[in-house]
């Protein structure tokens, strides 16, 4: 059994359907990346699977358990972390207080987890006091990461990291993705740039007008010609 | 100018109005802060509401109303039934029973909007009702509630048990109300608890993540169901307590009393920065001096005008307020 199951799920905003009947599967220890073109859907389904939108239709199943249409709190407590495209930090607060909250929520012992998350991140530590809303976009990111790491999850879901970074902190981001999963967090991640995710994905799904269209191991997506002609077009650049 | 010079322009203003009423006539300062005190404990509450719930809460000033009408009730028929009456404290005009009225008010003015909340705004919010129609459903709360005040307390003038008391004379020829000193020291005090719980209470950080990025604080798990009973507790009983106040501290409670401050309440939540507590006490403090300030002039009768026209003069000049953040 998978780690997480999504079957068949249908949904979309208000009456408009966005999702029919999308699968996917996520192993234990995997890193997992949806592709596919703008408005395939591929945003809407990570936020059916952390609760932000209702499955009209299908089953979502984590470690066994159903957490169809579970509030988003229920879905965290079950080891879910969920990074958002943008505003994925709350600018407002302190690096510390948004590093803080999840332990808040999860109510695990938060001065010995960040010892470990600075280890981690090192970059953050000495900015400690300074407003999330202050930091550059990399440094951003780097804090949603580390916000999203805090509470241990068994799964991370990221939203397209790499939108708005430049090339060369998006190459930075794809390495602490890879980096991240190789301690032993299942990953599974939306994005644009195919090409990239594809070389450290170990499965791909290639998502197009709110459909599953191929699924494949990340190699076999890449060197796959149909792939490229049809979907991975714009973001080869 | 850059926005700097902005802040500076306001805090020079401020120093301006109050050197002025120095020469002028002092007790108006004093008289002006604690107007700016009470005005904060509304503004607060109003500021959290916004910064939640992303609705202008109307009902904000007739909910100080009906605080001042409960604390009334509790000191004069509950307190007065079962023989708790105390003469008046020291230089003071009230006794005991007041200051003991005021937290028993502040929670059951909770669990009223709690209430009001759950039976009203909630049902709104959960069709997704647009944040304009539930301002203007908090002007029927607020109509509603002093149509309530209305009948159960009547219209006359009503006044809370007292006794006249010698001002404090000072050099300069300041006269202070002893009830000032006290009834500020006790607006200041829960200002700095709201401060406080917002800082360092696991809920009060919560509010602010909450009042920062909604979608993040629901997928990053927090309860945003018990973060909105928290603002509304805290809003509610802010009200309560500054509703008491203000009655204490004119003598007299009219059903109209908090709907006449609702006008200097949004204009201290705009000048300091929709969604800001900080802001909002800094806002209350400029619009409540500068209101009794203009009084040394010109007719006490427009005083709320001069609410008016700082609260516009922000929008021109800066419309995300003295601690508003830039979009």
């Amino acid at each position: 059994m998978a780690l997480l199951n999504v079957n068949n799920i249908n949904a979309g905003y208000g009456e408009t359907e966005i999702l029919h009947t999308v699968s996917i599967e996520v192993d234990q220890g995997s890193l997992v990346a949806i592709i596919g073109p703008n408005g395939s859907g591929k945003s809407t389904l990570l936020k059916v699977i952390v609760g932000l939108l209702e499955a009209k239709n299908g089953k979502i199943l984590f470690e066994s358990r159903d957490i169809t249409n579970s509030p988003p709190r229920k879905i965290v407590e079950s080891g879910i972390s969920y990074v958002p495209q943008a505003d994925n930090v709350f600018t407002s607060m302190t690096i510390k207080e948004n590093l803080e909250i999840p332990s808040l929520v999860l109510k695990f012992n938060f001065k010995e987890r960040l010892e470990e998350i600075l280890e981690l991140f090192p970059i953050l530590e000495t900015k400690m006091n300074t407003k999330a809303g202050t930091l550059s976009g990399g440094q951003r990111q780097t804090l949603a990461f580390a916000k999203a790491l805090i509470s241990k999850p068994s799964l991370m879901i990221l939203d397209e990291p790499s939108a708005g970074l430049s090339p060369i902190m998006a190459d930075s981001t794809f390495e602490t993705i890879e980096s991240i999963n190789k301690t032993g967090v299942t990953i599974l991640i939306v994005e644009q740039n195919a090409k990239k995710i594809l070389s450290i994905a170990d499965r791909g799904y290639v998502l197009a007008t709110g459909e599953n269209k191929l699924d494949d191991t990340g190699l076999n997506l890449l060197t796959n010609p149909d792939i490229g002609m049809l979907y991975l077009g714009g973001s080869n650049s | 100018m850059n926005i700097k010079n902005i802040d500076y322009f306001w805090v020079i203003f401020l120093i301006a109005i109050s050197a002025l009423i120095i020469f002028a006539q002092p007790s108006l300062l004093i008289n002006g802060l604690l107007l700016g005190f009470i005005y904060s404990l509304g503004a607060i509450g109003l500021t959290l509401v916004f910064g939640i719930l992303r609705f202008g809460n109307f009902a904000q000033g007739d909910l100080m109303t009906l605080g001042g009408y409960i604390s009334l009730t509790i000191v004069t028929v509950i307190f007065a039934g079962i023989g708790f009456t105390g003469s008046a404290i020291g230089p003071f005009t009230f006794g005991l029973p007041i200051i003991a009225a005021i937290p028993l008010t502040m929670l059951l003015t909770s669990i009223i909007v709690v209430v009001l909340d759950q039976l009203i705004y909630k049902r709104l919010r959960s069709r997704q009702a647009s944040t304009m129609l539930i301002s203007i459903a908090s002007l029927g709360v607020a109509i509603m509630i002093r149509g309530l005040v209305q009948f159960l307390w009547g219209n006359e003038p009503a006044h809370f048990p007292r006794e006249s008391k010698q001002f404090y004379m000072l050099p300069l020829d300041i006269r202070i109300p002893p009830d000032n000193i006290i009834l500020g020291l006790v607006a200041v005090l829960m200002t700095l608890g709201v401060y406080l719980f917002l800082k360092y209470n696991k809920y009060g950080k919560f509010m602010r993540a909450t009042a920062n990025n909604p979608d993040l604080s629901l997928s990053t798990g927090i309860n945003t169901s018990v973060v909105i009973i928290w603002t509304w507790v805290i809003s509610g009983s802010l009200a309560a307590a500054g509703g008491t106040i203000l009655a204490v501290s004119q003598a007299q409670i009219l059903p109209m009393t908090g709907w006449k401050i609702l006008l200097p309440i949004f204009a201290s939540v705009i000048l300091g920065g929709i969604g800001k507590p900080i802001g909002a006490l800094v806002g209350a403090i400029i619009i409540g001096v500068s209101m009794e300030a203009s009084t040394a002039w010109i007719n006490p009768t427009y005083k709320p005008a001069v609410a008016f026209t700082i609260m516009i003069a922000m929008l021109l000049v800066k419309p995300n307020g003295l601690f508003g953040e830039k979009d």
